[in-house]
């Protein structure tokens, strides 16, 4: 009884490589045996030139099996519902400009663009633009994370894809393989984000208000 | 003008209970580098074994909120800080005596 099931199974894991499998391959691997067996029979020249002929035939048919259809498949496609509409989309753009981005995170952000161009090895450093790019896709990350307000964990995060390829790197460095990335990278590691206390100097002000109200 | 006061109260006491927690974590060996975000600090308290729990996180995300935008904050969310730090203060001097 077991033997029996454990035969079975042997079966079953002999063939099923085949089970899967597109006709185009089955016929292939018939094509390879034939060409073999006729390629020795003839040897000599005319022997090569069948197996050249075949194989190329046979790459050919492998390689139109293992493609995956070039054309979509059309009840996929209807199936496809879209996920916004044109009005939707600007409105979702529009929508960022209500994301908080505190004024301490601005000047967050102005320190790493102005520390793209003070780097030793950046020969042209990130323009005003890159900082607005950084400042939305700030936002876009919080929004991500469903906040209405910008974090500095937001702007590191997306710092890289928003500024490395603005950034032009000194030509020596590309021997050396040093990325834009990395100095972009390198630079984040560096500039302070906003100190924990915003009240540290405006509330010594603040009470000093007080104390003459 | 009483409720405002109370709402900057309250922001105010959040940050103030997150400082007392950035310079307790200091004393322990995790001060915050100059370009750490919060969390980046809570990573590294929690990767050398300062913070357990939940409370350091819990006090780090009301900080952020304080911090960070201009919601109104209430009497809840700086209950809510102190008791964290209070569990974290408690929590710290446990594994201080461990030590």
């Amino acid at each position: 009884m077991t033997g029996d099931d454990v035969r079975a199974e042997d079966e079953g894991a002999t063939v099923s490589p085949w089970r899967g499998a597109a006709p185009e391959l089955i016929i292939a691997a018939v094509l390879v045996a034939v060409t073999a067996v006729a390629g020795y029979a003839m040897a000599g020249w005319a022997g090569l030139a069948v197996v050249a002929v075949a194989t190329a035939a046979i790459a050919m048919v492998v390689l139109r099996a293992l493609l995956p259809p070039l054309t979509p498949d059309r009840e996929k496609k209807a199936r496809e519902k879209p996920v916004t509409s044109p009005a939707g989309l600007l409105a979702m753009r529009k929508s960022l400009e209500h994301v908080e981005v505190s004024p301490d995170l601005l000047d967050y952000i102005v320190a790493i663009v102005t520390a793209t161009r003070k780097d030793p090895q950046v020969q042209v450093g990130a323009s005003p633009r890159g900082g607005l790019a950084l400042v939305q896709l700030a936002r876009g990350q919080a929004v991500l994370k469903q906040r209405d307000y910008v974090v500095p964990d937001d702007i590191k995060q997306v710092a890289v894809p928003a500024l490395a390829h603005r950034v032009t790197l000194r030509p020596e460095l590309w021997v050396r393989q040093v990325s834009s990335d990395d100095v972009v990278a390198k630079l984040l590691s560096a500039v302070p984000t906003p100190k924990t206390d915003p009240a540290a100097r405006a509330s010594g002000r603040d009470q000093a208000q007080a104390v003459t109200g | 003008m009483n409720t405002l006061r109370a709402l900057d109260d309250a922001r105010a006491a959040i940050i103030a209970c997150y400082v007392a927690m950035e310079n307790s974590l200091a004393e322990r060996g995790a001060a915050r580098a100059v370009a750490d975000t919060p969390d980046e600090l809570l990573t590294r308290a929690r990767e050398t074994g300062i913070t357990r729990g939940t409370a350091a996180a819990r006090l780090t995300a009301l900080f952020y909120e304080a911090r960070f935008s201009s919601h109104p904050l209430d009497r809840s969310q700086r209950d809510a800080a102190a008791r964290a730090l209070d569990e974290l203060a408690a929590s710290l001097a446990e594994t201080g005596a461990g030590v």
